[in-house]
């Protein structure tokens, strides 16, 4: 059991809820493929929708691997300007 | 040339074009400058069926897109012969009308000045963890998604 800090940005802040909270993960480090399952399994909305995963402010992807008190940022297609 | 350090671009709310004005006074005194291009982003009352857009709210990843930030200028001064090059962009609520995006770059001669400054606006619209939130009239809003 760990927990990570789930931060969410743009419309994804929507989904969850929230811009920052704990979310708890019933496994000692997850990769990100994994969270991202598990993520579509609490917030079913985020099924089809187009984001990429930051942890501790670095973009990863695939088998990198998430730990206890990791900040894992959600970001939607950027619209700035 | 550039700072190591990133520097901070954002301001809560809308530019004024007061402050606008001044960053092209403070310039008049480094008269190696030949030319400067300047690109402003101005929130567009976009019509939405019936509704039309009063306001973006902007909110940011603040410190990767501090980080992305430096990256892009020390590339940028990396491949123009640019004097200085200065960005600023809102945070919060900008309303129709206001300026949200204010990119300057100055050079000796108006190619690089202008080339740099469009490259420049380019990829903090792709790159940098920016999301603008379309208000409309009431509660209504949608998340803005940036043309490619």
């Amino acid at each position: 059991m760990m927990e990570i800090r789930l931060m969410s940005y743009g419309g994804l802040k929507d989904i969850t809820g929230s811009d920052a909270l704990g979310f708890a993960i019933p496994q000692q480090a997850v990769s990100v493929t994994e969270l991202k399952e598990l993520l579509l399994a609490r917030y079913p909305a985020l099924e089809g929708k187009t984001f990429r995963i930051a942890v501790n402010e670095r973009f990863v992807e695939g088998e990198f691997e998430v730990g206890s008190g990791d900040n894992v940022a959600l970001m939607p297609p950027f619209s700035g300007g | 040339m550039s700072d190591k350090k990133p520097k901070n671009i954002f301001v809560e709310g809308p530019i004024s074009p007061v402050k606008i004005g001044e960053d092209i006074a403070h310039h008049q005194k480094k008269t190696n400058i030949g030319a400067h291009s300047i690109f402003m982003g101005q929130v567009r009352a976009d019509s939405v069926e019936a509704a039309k857009v009063s306001a973006i709210e902007y909110t940011a990843h603040q410190e990767m897109a501090l980080s992305t930030m430096h990256e892009i200028r020390e590339a940028i001064f990396a491949k123009y012969p640019l004097t200085c090059l200065h960005i600023t962009h809102s945070l919060g609520v900008v309303k129709a009308g206001e300026i949200c995006l204010f990119v300057f770059a100055s050079a000796v001669h108006r190619k690089e000045a202008i080339d740099a400054c469009e490259e420049v606006v380019e990829r903090i619209k792709k790159e940098l963890p920016i999301w603008g939130k379309e208000i409309f009239a009431g509660d209504q809003y949608q998340w803005k998604e940036n043309r490619g």
